[in-house]
């Protein structure tokens, strides 16, 4: 009927197909391993539903249900009222310094979390904490008044890390938003808070829950402090207890299976509602072909007062942490700060780093995969963010939350389940940096697609449709039209998986070859080296160079991105 | 030339279906514009849609010069961009990234002109819509008027067959709209470009179309000159909509077989008046007939205009410039008038009301 | 400092015995000329390893992929299933070595030095021999506790003074079953039940627990003895107990792939590692070796110490092991 081939035929089944294969075959591979009594690949297991009755029959499941959900959500919670304040503060006000408000949120997120979780150990543990050194030694109380052993802790160490992606995709959000909406209300006389409360946040409702559904779901699936703060505290949370399987001897993959189809179901539940929320999304099209002026809200007199709260909170949540990171780098095992171990300080942890064995080639490995998945996946799910917005095709909405699978796959089982596939399916690609790019497009495509379905909500379908209507082809239109409308989401989508890529471990480590070797590798085995100021060291120099980068990335990000 | 015919067009919605197009027809001559006119909802956009390809309906056939873009028994569908078409949105769709050179460039761009041309064509394109010299204006800064000049200018720039503009007044204010609504006129007399033109603005059909279809609930009830649609309603819903009109229902006595006849009305007597031919002896009607085919008289009207009389009272009486609008209570019914501004009827003063047998059109009545 | 071990070490291997150039075993690894190494041991201790090796013989081609013991037998075993053979030799901890042993992915090599190691550190089958040591040891912050009050023996720890105050890694498998063997089940079981009821600080790895005690979190660890034996030298207030009985070591076999490609270069591999030349440089790197005759340099002679090293065991066993471990402390918080 056609003859003239269209990209949409190549590139819409295309991205359906790619986003399909890269989530059904380690989901099959999950969902099968669960219900089987070995390995996969075991020649003597059967099928079994023994897995599933080990992880759910359990008399505590209870309670280990109950402390990922209050975790999670206060996570979520507090992570929300922090990063969506900041990028209120950094798009929508004339609050002073707001330029550097915008690079200082992203720390957090750059300080790997093993480090960050550390160094609130050593800032909020009962008896070293410095937090509470200080308190005890000012008021002359003997117990310090933190502890971050409990459940508040945990939130708490979780939340000031994870903030820096609720900033990002808030920020995008408010980017793309048009004023006269606020305008608007403002002249109906409502005030400035009251505009925020009651039509700027109403208005933002997709990113808002797309970008809470990434923060629990986050949050549900974090090891770092689960592990060194949860096990202490004695708050078991999921993750805890796939770790515990997988820790088995041998691994137990089918009942960390069998407990991840729960993180599974936990984030359909999610995009589901996600969807549900957000049904009607023309409703949310706030970038129209009739052309905005963004606006700055004028703050009068409190401007100085959000600029005070941002810079309390970067006291708080950056400035407290990365001096921990910077003591700790210089002196050679940790004590408290004193005149005594400052005497000892060394820059010996440096020398190593710097001297570290292939640290150039993972470097360089990491930079690349860095860069490669970041704008693989927002180019991947800016695709399939059209479909499931924009077009009409029948179960996009499926095709949403396929995106969103990978979300709930532990680390390790999609490791095991890549270097089966490709053993037996394209053993060339075996240990080459292009396996560990398709784990990193895998693992890191939920952000992606959930930075991009919000931007993609908020684009009217006017512009796309006259593009067409001026005779451009599908592909024109998205790379011309569609693409660099979306360009605030893409950018912070892109920022989040490039920097998280930095971290990935625990599926990196299964996939690498010597060739392919990345950092989080080389952090990791110097943790396990047993030289904290090592790695705290590492981390120092990691935060350093992606403040950099992500200045830079800013500054490219406002200028592809819409004009202020 | 633009043919549509049988077009039929359902959206589902999650609990019914509902047919925003069902079985519309109708064919637009070479260089002339056509205007689909309804309220909100009637379908008249959705049809546009169809024309343009960004909706792809179930049942009918488009054909825009001789080519088929749309048929659904030969399994024809062009897309969008193949149909030569130019488009207006409502919403004028200018993209916020661009420049307006940038906008209006683009449909060229995607067709890979070469570059001098384009510089050419954008500029005499922007003379044409009177831009020149806002070509490095970032789009978001333009005001309303202009953005729909860039709009049009971008729907025009590659010359295309047929020119689809919808509601592109709508945005504007009054005295724009106005002015635009000649600009427009004038450039598609200037260019014989086909246009199909979608509106719920009667005023804005009346003016500038060449025809006009009146559209209800996916359907057209009536498609013809404005002056026929205006003078010659065939249904009160047109007569309704199009302009303003006031309603006597009453019984055929005296068929008028397409012209004069007599009609009994309730409660207001005989009524001479235009009777179609479908309209026998015995037939329910609803006389239409506008408020300025109706004298307003003080005292009792001379004897050659005996007919068609009605007496009421002056209920309001609004001042709108060039004529009074007038409110007035004839038994049980309420009349509007137009009366000329000098003659200044006192609110509850008794005047007889003559109608004018030629204009005025007996309907056939509609259950509502 | 490291770094100059590091380089004398190197040095050490190039003045020792040069290459046979008549060694059958050199002849077929030349041919072969590469091989891939599997190991648990960080980057800077294995790479300077195989740049050892590697210099002595410069016609190889090593690589080394490294990663946590339970990674190691992870990537082995999904590997192996889908019948790839990619690593010659893999170095891992006890309990994963005992499953490599058990569903025989290695094969049977006896280098020449494994006749000067002590019974215990080389598999009685022939199948692995040990390269280092983990000696699990009760550590303490010198700031916190006097040396004169610190706990003695394993058994002291029970006394009421030290409820809290004592932090375990919740994976301290290979110690308890050090207890199980030296004590018998029913022993190390009332002592693990008492110690539990003691109230244990879990933190999770020995890094940590050897930080947080050398800053003070808590006043006992156990921890490893070449760990706090480096905190020593770099002046960290801690030490460790000597005298507890037993003190659990953990070896840290290697192995060959029952089908490896370069099954001559991975043999030339294991006889240097297990030499004298190889045990001095995993020496020069802060750990125990595990050849007998080389001296630690601490203040304790090793032979003074109650040592009982946990030998490669079989899958089935170190299930069970786990399995009473976890009965017994509950350390995830179930």
């Amino acid at each position: 009927m056609n003859r003239h081939l269209d990209a949409r035929v190549l590139i819409l089944p295309g991205a359906v197909l790619l986003v399909a294969y890269l989530t059904i075959v380690p989901l099959g591979m999950l969902v099968y391993g669960s219900l089987r009594s070995g390995a996969v690949g075991d020649p003597g297991a059967t099928y079994t539903l023994a897995n599933y009755a080990r992880a759910y029959l359990d008399p505590t499941l209870y309670r280990l249900f109950l402390n990922s959900i209050v975790y999670a959500a206060g996570t979520c919670l507090l992570a929300f009222v922090i990063g969506a304040y900041l990028a209120w503060v950094t798009e929508r006000t004339n609050t002073p310094l707001r330029g550097l408000i915008a690079v200082i949120a992203l720390v957090p997120f750059i300080v790997p979390g093993i480090l960050n979780t550390i160094s609130w150990l050593l800032l909020l543990s009962p008896r070293i904490g410095l937090i509470n050194l200080v308190v005890k030694n000012a008021l002359g109380v003997t117990a310090g008044p933190f502890d971050v052993y409990t459940l508040a802790g945990m939130i708490w160490v979780e939340a000031t890390h994870l903030y820096p992606l609720v900033f990002l995709l808030m920020s995008a959000a408010f980017r793309s938003m048009d004023m006269s909406l606020e305008e608007a209300s403002i002249m109906a006389g409502s005030r400035t808070f009251t505009t925020l409360r009651r039509v700027t946040l109403p208005l933002m409702r997709p990113a808002i829950i797309s970008t809470m559904l990434i923060m629990f779901v986050r949050a549900i699936e974090a090891f770092e402090v689960p592990a060194l703060i949860g096990i202490p505290a004695g708050i078991p949370v999921f993750t805890s207890r796939i770790f515990l399987a997988i820790h088995q001897f041998p691994s137990d993959f089918g009942l960390a299976g069998s407990y991840a189809i729960t993180l599974l179901l936990l984030s359909t539940v999610g995009v589901l509602i996600y969807h549900r929320l957000t049904g009607h999304a023309k409703r949310f099209a706030t970038i129209t072909g009739k052309g905005y002026r963004p606006r700055l809200v004028d703050l009068g007199r409190w401007r100085y007062a959000t600029c005070g709260g941002a810079l309390l909170i970067f006291a708080v949540t950056v400035a407290l942490p990365v001096l921990v990171l910077c003591w700790v780098s210089v002196t050679p095992y940790y004590g408290v700060p004193s005149w005594e171990l400052l005497q000892r300080a060394t820059l010996e942890a440096y020398r190593y780093v710097l001297n570290y064995p292939t640290a150039l080639v993972a470097f360089k490995n990491s930079l690349y995969l860095a860069a490669g998945s970041a704008t693989a996946v927002m180019l991947l799910t800016s695709v399939v963010a059209w479909i499931t917005v924009k077009s009409k095709f029948p179960g996009r909405a499926l095709l949403d939350n396929l995106a969103f699978i990978p979300i709930a796959f532990p680390g390790i089982v999609l490791g095991v389940s890549l270097i089966w596939v490709s053993l037996t399916l394209v053993p060339v690609i075996y240990g080459t940096f292009w396996l560990l790019l398709i784990a990193y497009i895998t693992r890191f495509m939920p952000y992606g697609i959930r930075a991009a379905s919000a931007s993609m909500v908020q684009i009217h379908d006017d512009l796309e449709e006259a593009a067409l209507a001026c005779g451009s082809s599908w592909r024109q239109a998205f790379q011309r039209i569609i693409l660099p409308l979306l360009m605030p989401g893409f950018v912070a989508g892109w920022i989040y998986v490039s920097t998280v890529s930095l971290r990935e471990l625990s599926t990196s480590i299964l996939l690498y070859s010597p060739d392919s070797i990345v950092l989080a590798i080389l952090a990791f085995d110097m943790w396990e080296g047993g030289q904290y100021n090592y790695v705290a060291a590492l981390g120092v120099i990691m935060v350093s160079v992606l403040v950099l980068m992500a200045t830079v990335a800013r500054r490219l990000g406002a200028r592809i991105g819409l004009a202020q | 030339m633009i043919r549509v015919e049988g077009l039929r067009k359902a959206f589902e919605t999650e609990k019914s279906r509902l047919a925003a197009v069902d079985g519309v027809s109708f064919e637009i001559p070479d260089g002339r514009i056509f205007t689909l006119l309804g309220p909100s909802g009637c379908g008249k956009t959705t049809t546009m849609r169809c024309i343009a390809g960004l909706e792809k309906p179930e049942a009918g056939e488009i054909v825009i010069g001789d080519q088929a873009v749309f048929s659904s028994t030969r399994r024809v569908f062009v897309p969008p961009n193949k149909r030569a078409i130019g488009m207006v949105f409502q919403s004028y769709a200018i993209w916020p990234h661009m420049t307006v050179f940038d906008n209006v460039a683009f449909p060229l761009v995607v067709e890979k002109r070469p570059r001098a041309e384009i510089r050419e064509r954008v500029a005499d394109v922007l003379k044409i819509v009177g831009l020149s010299g806002l070509e490095e204006r970032s789009a978001p800064r333009l005001s309303g008027g202009q953005q729909q000049r860039v709009a049009l200018a971008r729907a025009l720039v590659k010359r295309p067959r047929v020119l689809l503009l919808d509601e592109p007044l709508s945005n504007l204010d009054a005295k724009l709209r106005e002015e635009m609504r000649f600009e427009i006129r004038q450039l598609q007399r200037q260019l014989r470009i086909t246009t199909l033109y979608v509106t719920h603005d009667q005023g804005e059909a009346l003016a500038l179309s060449d025809l006009i279809a009146v559209m209800r609930a996916g359907t057209i009830l009536a498609v013809g000159k404005p002056q026929e649609i205006y003078n010659r309603p065939t249904n009160r819903f047109v007569a309704e909509f199009v302009g303003l009109a006031n309603f006597l229902d009453g019984r055929v006595v005296e068929p008028g077989g397409g012209v004069l006849g007599v009609v009994e009305t309730v409660g207001h007597g005989p009524i001479r008046c235009t009777i179609p031919a479908t309209l026998p002896a015995g037939a329910t009607v609803t006389v239409s007939v506008r408020p300025e085919h109706i004298r307003l008289f003080r005292e009792a009207p001379p004897p050659e205009a005996k007919d068609n009389i009605l007496v009421g009272s002056v209920k309001v009486v609004s001042f709108m410039g060039e004529f009074n609008d007038c409110q007035l209570t004839v038994g049980e019914t309420t009349f509007r008038v137009r009366t000329d501004p000098f003659l200044r009827p006192r609110r509850g003063e008794q005047v007889y009301l003559h109608l004018d047998a030629e204009s005025c059109v007996a309907l056939p009545r509609e259950d509502r | 400092m490291r770094l100059f071990s590091v380089l004398l070490g190197l040095a050490v291997v190039v003045v020792s015995l040069p290459a046979s150039a008549q060694d059958p075993l050199v002849e077929s690894a030349r041919k072969e000329g590469r091989f891939m190494w599997y190991t648990s041991m960080n980057i800077p201790d294995s790479q300077p390893l195989l740049d050892a090796f590697t210099k002595k013989y410069p016609f190889i081609k090593a690589q080394v992929w490294r990663g946590s013991s339970e990674k190691v037998l992870n990537k082995i075993q999904t590997e192996t299933r889908a019948g790839k053979f990619l690593f010659d030799v893999v170095a891992v901890n006890a309990f994963e070595a005992g499953f490599i042993k058990a569903n025989h992915l290695a094969q049977r090599y006896t280098p020449p030095s494994a006749k000067e190691y002590l019974k215990g550190f080389v598999d009685p089958d022939a199948y692995w021999v040990d390269i280092y040591d983990n000696y699990y040891v009760l550590g303490y912050n010198t700031k916190l506790v006097r040396k004169a009050e610190a706990p003695q023996s394993w058994e002291d720890l029970l006394d009421a003074k030290w409820k809290g105050k004592f932090a375990m890694d919740p994976e301290d498998h290979a110690w308890y079953l050090a207890l199980q063997e030296a004590w018998g089940k029913d022993k190390a079981e009332r002592y693990g039940r008492a110690l539990a009821g003691q109230g244990i600080q879990w933190r999770k790895g020995h890094t940590l627990i050897a930080q947080l005690l050398t800053a003070g979190e808590f006043p006992l660890g156990l921890v490893y003895a070449h760990r706090m034996e480096e905190l020593k030298q770099k002046g960290a207030p801690v030490d460790w107990v000597t005298t507890t009985d037993p003190i659990p070591v953990e070896v840290h076999p290697i192995l060959i792939a029952a089908k490896a490609e370069n099954v001559n270069t991975a043999k030339l591999f294991v006889e240097f590692i297990t030499s004298r030349e190889g045990q001095a440089l995993i020496k020069e790197f802060g750990r125990i070796p595990a050849h007998p005759e080389l001296p630690l340099g601490w203040s304790v002679n090793p032979k003074q110490l109650k040592l009982h090293g946990v030998g490669v065991i079989s899958p089935e066993r170190a299930s069970q092991v786990i399995r009473d471990w976890r009965h017994v402390f509950s350390p995830m918080g179930f």
